[in-house]
């Protein structure tokens, strides 16, 4: 089905030059640290951790509403130290998920309200359903399905659990969502 | 929309299940769709999903298609992790010094030199970082190698199962032998006169010994004995104190733990041990009526491209439910908006009916022929007719004619005329919109590059209910071009092809 056409208002969200799309209520600790490769959008609520350690993300993700990006740390004897989060190009994160993974590649669907632990690596093409819950540093391997029963399903060429064309799937999701998200129109005065 | 949620419009796959479009594939042999059930699964390669390192098959089946490196906890069946601590070692360098003389050794003891402080070693030991079980809960000894020390726990029956394997082994080779000297002496001989002693092979072994060499069989294979299994009766009466004990169930292995370590099913918690990782597959599909590959995948368990891929959004229009112009209403006419994409490199050209076409399977008529001779070709041959033995994959599997099962509750007023859907261009996304207003049906709302919206007209039926959901289906008829074809001049051909479409347009509203 159609992407039904999402509208947000002028005063709320910032557009950048390279097609960037932010909302004004978001938390963006240490922007500097944060680097949103273009066409990317953030919903407002949305939490993004720049200040722990620096987050990079690729072209054409959705950053959905309250969701929380919170670099991974690891302990050490001598106190705890955090480490960069890269996410790849065509990510979408839902609403309400926590992610405090090391790598996500890209292609990659992280359902509403999943909660992803510090250190995890999702490979490209991956699926976490919704509301699953990823224990720390879990691998969740290319077209696997991480089920909200806490079982990986799935792998290359099943059809029945990650489409066999994940990758041209979830670009044509993202940036149809990309293109379906504009501007409320100007009132007609 | 969520791209999780399942999609209203679903394609008829020529068995005649239900499918939306992205679990359809579509084999330019035949040419047809085909859905999961009518493939092939077969195994690509095998890897580990956790510390994702390839697996070549001889190995995995050496390894019992388990990972070398990695463990399940045998608690939640999650993976473990590998953490380390430091344990102070005393570092015993004066030691023959202080054998040298005793005197020393009782002056050096109470006070400790720096060279004899305790340094640290880094050990680690397995740790599961989702229910926090570690190999320490059951005693196991830290160890001073992250990975490939982990001592395995042998199976108590582990001798039993190698001592059977060893003699179905030799069973399998025996009359394997035995099948090919059947053949040998059935098989007729080439000759121009027919010769009896030919027939045993008795001349060969005749003159073979004259010579004084040995008898060209094949070495027979030992025979290994086996004691039979003896069932017994004797069962360990229960202990007295199951009745007296207050159970504790935290103390008590669930089903699911005792599945996951089938050796020993202990039904203690402090027998649970940490179990090798199973392998993961890549899967390649083969389309079941001419062993075509649909799907084949990279062998690197990293890589995410395919070395083949006919997908069907590839290959076949892609129609996708935009919204109906009005609440649907039970009776009352209205109007869905359709998107079709073209995903080819030719244009296309489409015509919605309300019902297949009778001679549809004409046009699939040669290749199916085609696909039948070599099938044919390869069963008809007159030694494996004889022997019974089929070289080939088992093609037995008929492809079988399903009714399509969903029924349609709306009638459509099919589309005056057909129109083009052009080819696909990439480089037209980058492109100014300059298209020549061109005269267009008028059911088409808008086309842009290989896309078209257009509106059709349907009503429900009268007597559905508030809340029942409507379904519309349709025929549609396409022209594909195939590239690949049997034909000796490689001349791309051009099918017209349908597939049946049906679409939940929503539920009837009050």
């Amino acid at each position: 089905m159609e992407i039904a056409d999402t509208y947000y208002s002028k005063d709320e969200y910032v557009e950048t030059a390279t097609g960037n799309k932010v909302s004004r209520h978001t938390v963006l600790c240490g922007s500097q640290n944060i680097v949103l490769n273009g066409k990317v959008i953030v919903q407002s609520g949305a939490i993004i951790r720049g200040d722990l350690a620096s987050v990079r993300t690729g072209r054409y993700c959705v950053i959905s509403k309250k969701s929380v990006i919170r670099p991974p740390y690891k302990q050490f004897s001598k106190g705890i130290a955090f480490f960069p989060m890269h996410i790849g190009d065509h990510v979408f994160i839902g609403e309400g998920a926590v992610v405090s993974a090391a790598i996500i590649g890209s292609y990659v669907y992280i359902g509403k309200n999943a909660i992803i632990g510090r250190r995890c690596t999702l490979k490209d093409c991956c699926v976490i359903e919704d509301g699953a819950v990823l224990p720390p540093e879990t691998t969740v391997s290319s077209y696997m399905r991480y089920t909200s029963k806490g079982t990986i399903e799935g792998g290359q060429g099943n059809p029945y659990f990650v489409p066999a064309a994940m990758q041209d799937e979830m670009a044509n999701y993202t940036k149809s969502f990309y293109e379906h998200f504009v501007r409320t129109p100007a009132p007609a005065s | 929309m969520s791209f999780m949620q399942p999609s209203p419009v679903k394609y008829a796959c020529s068995c005649g299940i239900l499918n939306p479009i992205n679990k359809l594939f579509f084999c330019r042999h035949c040419p047809k769709l085909r859905c999961g059930f009518c493939v092939c699964h077969e195994i690509e390669s095998h890897f580990c999903s956790n510390c994702l390192e390839n697996i070549p098959s001889s190995e995995a089946r050496h390894k019992k298609n388990c990972c070398a490196n990695c463990f399940d906890c045998p608690c939640c069946q999650h993976t473990l992790s590998a953490r380390a601590t430091t344990v102070p070692v005393v570092r015993k360098t004066e030691e023959p010094k202080e054998g040298e003389s005793g005197a020393a050794e009782v002056t050096a003891a109470p006070s400790p030199k720096p060279s004899a402080m305790p340094t640290t070693k880094k050990m680690y030991y397995l740790s599961c970082l989702s229910c926090r079980w570690t190999t320490r809960d059951v005693g196991i000894p830290d160890q001073g190698v992250a990975t490939g020390t982990w001592p395995d726990k042998e199976c108590l029956y582990q001798v039993r199962f190698n001592t059977l394997m060893e003699y179905y082994q030799t069973v399998v080779l025996q009359e394997k032998q035995e099948k090919q000297e059947f053949l040998r002496r059935k098989a007729p001989k080439q000759h121009k006169f027919p010769s009896l002693t030919d027939r045993t092979g008795l001349t060969v072994s005749l003159i073979r010994r004259q010579i004084g060499w040995t008898e060209k069989s094949m070495p027979k294979p030992k025979t290994v004995h086996i004691t039979s299994a003896e069932a017994s009766a004797d069962v360990e009466p229960l202990s007295a104190d199951i009745f007296t004990q207050p159970l504790n169930l935290r103390n008590i292995t669930t089903i699911a733990q005792r599945h996951s370590q089938p050796a020993d099913q202990p039904t203690a918690v402090s027998r649970l041990y940490p179990q090798r990782r199973s392998l993961w597959i890549k899967r390649s599909l083969r389309c079941r009526q001419c062993e075509h590959n649909l799907i084949k995948p990279e062998y690197h368990p990293t890589s995410i491209k395919y070395r083949i891929q006919l997908f069907a959004r590839c290959h076949v229009p892609e129609v996708v439910m935009v919204r109906c112009e009005q609440p649907l209403q039970a009776g009352q006419s209205n109007a869905i908006l359709l998107k079709f994409t073209n995903p080819t490199m030719y244009d296309m050209t489409i015509s919605l009916l309300d019902a297949p076409p009778p001679d549809a399977e004409v046009n699939a008529d040669a290749f199916q022929q085609a696909c039948r001779i070599k099938e044919e070709a390869i069963t008809s041959s007159p030694l494996l007719k004889s022997s019974g033995v089929t070289l080939a994959r088992q093609n037995s599997t008929r492809e079988v004619k399903r009714e399509v099962k969903e029924v349609t509750n709306a009638t459509i007023v099919p589309l005056e005329s057909e129109f083009v859907l052009n080819q696909r261009d990439d480089s037209k996304e980058f492109d100014e919109d300059v298209q020549a207003p061109i005269e267009e049906p008028k059911f088409i709302v808008w086309r842009k590059g290989n896309k078209v919206l257009l509106r059709l007209q349907f009503s429900p039926a009268a007597e559905l209910q508030p809340g029942n959901n409507v379904t519309l289906g349709f025929c549609m008829q396409y022209t594909y071009v195939n590239t690949v074809s049997n034909t000796p001049d490689k001349e791309p051909t051009t099918h017209a092809l349908y597939s049946r479409i049906f679409i939940h347009a929503g539920d009837i509203v009050n």
